[in-house]
C-alpha cells in the first residue's frame, strides 16, 4: 500500500466512524425506543409494533404530512423558478454584478430562526398597521394569526431563506454553458426565451435536479422559521412533521411514540428522493 | 457547575446542593435567599443552576442517573408527570410544611392526583384572574365585573363609549390557555375531570358553555386578537388601549415594566350562570423537591425549610410578585394582598389545563375552534386527542 492510499483510508475511517457515531447510533437508538413506551424518563417496557400501528390512525400525523407536503411542493417551485430567474439575472452584463451577487447571497448567512422572529414583527405588527393606515381590510390582521394563510407566510420566509444558495447553484451551471452553444444558437437566430428554453435550460437539467432535491428535502424538513413565527399555529395550521416531532416528543411525553413516527419520516423522505432522483436523471438524457 | 459536586464529600466537610430551578425571573431572589441560607448554615453550600428548557434538561439528567440535590420546578403537567413516575420523594410531614397554607398542600396533590403522596412543597402560588385598567373603569363610572352578566354588560359599556373592552391575545396558543383557564373551571360540573377519567363524562358536552362564552367575548376584542401575542396584550393594557385582560397574576410586573404608571385592578368572577361565590383559579408558581436517589437529603430538606420560614416567603413573594404560600405572609403589592384572602379562605381551584393529558394539543384546539367561532368544535377537537392520547399513554 501506498502511502498516499493509507492516508485515503485512514481519513476515510476517521469519517466514517464519526458519522457512525453521530449520525448511525443516534437512528438506531431512535429505532430501539420506538419499539418501547419510553416517555423520555423513568421506566419502560418493550411494546412491540404498537407505537407504529397507533400511528396510522393519529390524526395529527396526518395534517402534519398533508401540511408538510403542500408546503414543501409550493415552497420547492417558488425557489426555484426565482432562484433560476434570479440567476440568469445576475449572470448577464450589467452594473454592480459582483456586489448584486453578495447582496442576493445574503439570506444564507442569516440564522433562519431570527430572519423568522423579525418576519413575525413585520407580518404581525408592521403589515397591519400599514394595512390599517391605507385602510385595506385583507391587510389590517396579521395573516399568521389566520389558520387559512398562516402557511404563505412560512412559504414568504422559507423561500426567502433557501432562495440564496438555489441561485448561487443556478449561477454555477449557468458559467457551464459553453460559450460557442450561445453562438451557435444565435447564427441559428435563436434569442430571448427561445434561446433559454431550447439551449440554457436543456443544458441546466443537472443543477435543476440536484436544486429540486436539495429544496425539497429541506423544506420537507422544515422547522427553525416555524418554531420563529408560529409555533406549529394557529392551531395546527402549520405543524410540520419535524415541529410535531419534536413538541410532542420532548414536551409531551411521547418520546417513543414520536421516535416510531421520525423512523417512518426518514423512510418517507429517503422514497421520495429517491422516486426524484429516478424521474429527474431521466430528463436530463434530453 | 454543581452538576457534580454532590457526590464528592469534601475534606473540610462542606456539603454542596445543586439548586435547579426553571424560573428566570427568580434568580436574582434566590440568589440572596441563599447567600442567608450559607449564612446560617455555614456546613452547606447552595449552587444555583438555571438553563433554559430546563425540563429536558433534567429529564435528561435523571436518564443519566445525575440528579440534582433540590429541584424547584413550576407546579404543571410536567411536573405531574415526573411526579406521577415516582421521580420525587415523599415530602408528606415535612417540617418545611410547618405553617403551610393546607389549601396549597391540597393543590399540589390534586395536580399530581396523588392522595397519599406529597411530591414536594409549595412555596409559591399564583392565580389566574380578570386585570382591569383602574383608571379607565373610574373614567367611564363602570362597577368591578364579578358574574358573567356584569362582564357582557361592562364588556358592551366600554364598547359603546368607543373604547376597547377586551385584550385578547389569541396568536400565543398559551395565553388562549390562559382565557380557557380562567372561565372553564366554574362551568364544569362537580367532579367533571375524575369522571372524564372514568369515562362518564366528555370534554364535548363539559365544555361546551365555556366555549361559547369564550366565543362570545370575541364581540368585545381588540382589533385583531388572531395576531396579538402576550407581549402585544401587555403592552396594550399598559398604555390604556384596553380595559380588561384576562391573564396571570405573572403578567402584572410585565404589565408595569411597560409603564411603571398604570393603575392596575384584579377581580374574581363567577363565569357560570350561578349566585354562588367564585373559586379564584390558582396553581403552584413554584414547588420546591428533592429526587429519589439524589444525594444529601438532610441538606437539601433543610434548605427546603428555610425557604418556608416568614421571612423567606416574604422575599419570594414581593421579589416574584407572587402568593406566599403561607398564610400569615401578606404581600407587600396590594393587589396581590387583595387577592390573597381567597387563598386564606381556601376558596381556589386548579387550573383545568393541568387535568388534560400530556398529548393533547390543548392551545391548538383553542386556537382553532375560537377562529372558527364554533362552541361545540372545541369540546370534539379535544375529546378525539384526549382518546387518541389515553391510548398512547396506555401502552
Amino acid at each position: 500500500m501506498t502511502t498516499s492510499r493509507r492516508f485515503a483510508y485512514t481519513v476515510g475511517a476517521v469519517a466514517l466512524l464519526a458519522f457512525f457515531a453521530f449520525h448511525t447510533l443516534p437512528a438506531l437508538q431512535g429505532f430501539f425506543y420506538s419499539l418501547t413506551n419510553y416517555r423520555g424518563y423513568g421506566d419502560w417496557e418493550w411494546v412491540g409494533l404498537k407505537n407504529y400501528e397507533l400511528l396510522f390512525s393519529d390524526a395529527r400525523v396526518g395534517r402534519a404530512y398533508r401540511f408538510t407536503f403542500g408546503f414543501a411542493v409550493v415552497a420547492a417551485v417558488l425557489t426555484n423558478v426565482i432562484s433560476l430567474a434570479l440567476a440568469v439575472g445576475l449572470n448577464g452584463r450589467i452594473a454592480f454584478r459582483r456586489t448584486l451577487r453578495a447582496v442576493f447571497f445574503v439570506p444564507n448567512i442569516l440564522s433562519l430562526l431570527i430572519v423568522g422572529y423579525i418576519f413575525n414583527f413585520i407580518f404581525s405588527s408592521a403589515v397591519p398597521q400599514i394595512g390599517s393606515a391605507l385602510g385595506v381590510e385583507a391587510l389590517s390582521t396579521s395573516i399568521l394569526g389566520n389558520p387559512d394563510l398562516a402557511w404563505v407566510g412560512i412559504v414568504v420566509v422559507s423561500v426567502w431563506g433557501a432562495s440564496a444558495v438555489t441561485t448561487i447553484i443556478y449561477l454555477a451551471g449557468l458559467q457551464t454553458v459553453p460559450v460557442e452553444v450561445y453562438e451557435a444558437a444565435s447564427i441559428d437566430g435563436a434569442t430571448g426565451w427561445r434561446r433559454f428554453s431550447r439551449v440554457t435550460f436543456p443544458i441546466l437539467m443537472p443543477f435543476v435536479t440536484i436544486n429540486t432535491l436539495l429544496t425539497v428535502k429541506g423544506f420537507l424538513m422544515v422547522f427553525d422559521q416555524i418554531i420563529a413565527m408560529t409555533g406549529g399555529g394557529p392551531g395546527d395550521a402549520t405543524r410540520s412533521m419535524s415541529v410535531l416531532i419534536f413538541s410532542a416528543g420532548f414536551n409531551a411525553g411521547e418520546f417513543a411514540y414520536q421516535s416510531a413516527n421520525a423512523i417512518i419520516f426518514f423512510v418517507v423522505i429517503a422514497l421520495v428522493s429517491l422516486f426524484q432522483v429516478r424521474t429527474m436523471r431521466s430528463r436530463e438524457r434530453v | 457547575m454543581g452538576a457534580c459536586a454532590g457526590d464528592d464529600e469534601p475534606a473540610d466537610g462542606v456539603v454542596t446542593l445543586e439548586l435547579f430551578q426553571n424560573k428566570s425571573e427568580a434568580i436574582g431572589v434566590y440568589d440572596e435567599l441563599i447567600a442567608q441560607f450559607e449564612a446560617e448554615n455555614p456546613g452547606i453550600r447552595v449552587e444555583q443552576n438555571n438553563v433554559p428548557d430546563a425540563l429536558s434538561v433534567l429529564r435528561s439528567r435523571l436518564v443519566k442517573n445525575d440528579p440534582p440535590e433540590v429541584v424547584a420546578l413550576n407546579g404543571d403537567q410536567n411536573f405531574r408527570g415526573l411526579a406521577q413516575a415516582g421521580v420525587f420523594r415523599d415530602h408528606t410531614g415535612a417540617p418545611a410544611l410547618d405553617g403551610l397554607n393546607p389549601a396549597a398542600v391540597r393543590a399540589l396533590q390534586d395536580l399530581t392526583q396523588q392522595d397519599d403522596v406529597l411530591a414536594g412543597v409549595p412555596i409559591t402560588l399564583n392565580a389566574q384572574v380578570l386585570l382591569y385598567d383602574v383608571d379607565l373603569f373610574e373614567q367611564a363610572g363602570l362597577a368591578v365585573p364579578t358574574t358573567w352578566d356584569e362582564v357582557v354588560a361592562t364588556a358592551r359599556a366600554v364598547q359603546d363609549a368607543g373604547g376597547t373592552p377586551f385584550a385578547f391575545t389569541y396568536k400565543d396558543a398559551w395565553t388562549a390557555q390562559a382565557v380557557w383557564n380562567t372561565i372553564t373551571p366554574q362551568t364544569l360540573p362537580e367532579g367533571f375531570w375524575d369522571d372524564l377519567r372514568a369515562g362518564d363524562a366528555t370534554l364535548t358536552d363539559g365544555l361546551t358553555e365555556a366555549a361559547t362564552k369564550m366565543v362570545e367575548l370575541l364581540d368585545y376584542a381588540n382589533a385583531d386578537p388572531f395576531g396579538t401575542d402576550y407581549n402585544g396584550g401587555n403592552t396594550a393594557m399598559a398604555r390604556g388601549e384596553a380595559s380588561m385582560y384576562l391573564q396571570g397574576i405573572w403578567a402584572i410586573p410585565a404589565i408595569r415594566a411597560v409603564n411603571p404608571d398604570v393603575r392596575l385592578g384584579a377581580a374574581v368572577v363567577q363565569w357560570a350562570d350561578s349566585d354562588e361565590p367564585a373559586a379564584m383559579v390558582s396553581g403552584i408558581d413554584q414547588v420546591l423537591t428533592t429526587v429519589e436517589g439524589a444525594a444529601h437529603q438532610a441538606e437539601a430538606e433543610r434548605f427546603i425549610a428555610f425557604l418556608t420560614t416568614p421571612e423567606s416567603q416574604q422575599a419570594l413573594s414581593d421579589g416574584l410578585a407572587v402568593f406566599p404560600a403561607r398564610p400569615d405572609v401578606e404581600p407587600a403589592d396590594d393587589l396581590l394582598a387583595g387577592l390573597k384572602t381567597y387563598l386564606d379562605e381556601g376558596r381556589i381551584t386548579g387550573f383545568p389545563e393541568h387535568q388534560m393529558l400530556a398529548g393533547v394539543n390543548l392551545g391548538g384546539a383553542l386556537q382553532t375552534f375560537l377562529y372558527s367561532r364554533d362552541p361545540r368544535s372545541l369540546g370534539a377537537q379535544l375529546q378525539a386527542e384526549w382518546d387518541a392520547a389515553y391510548e398512547r399513554e396506555s401502552l
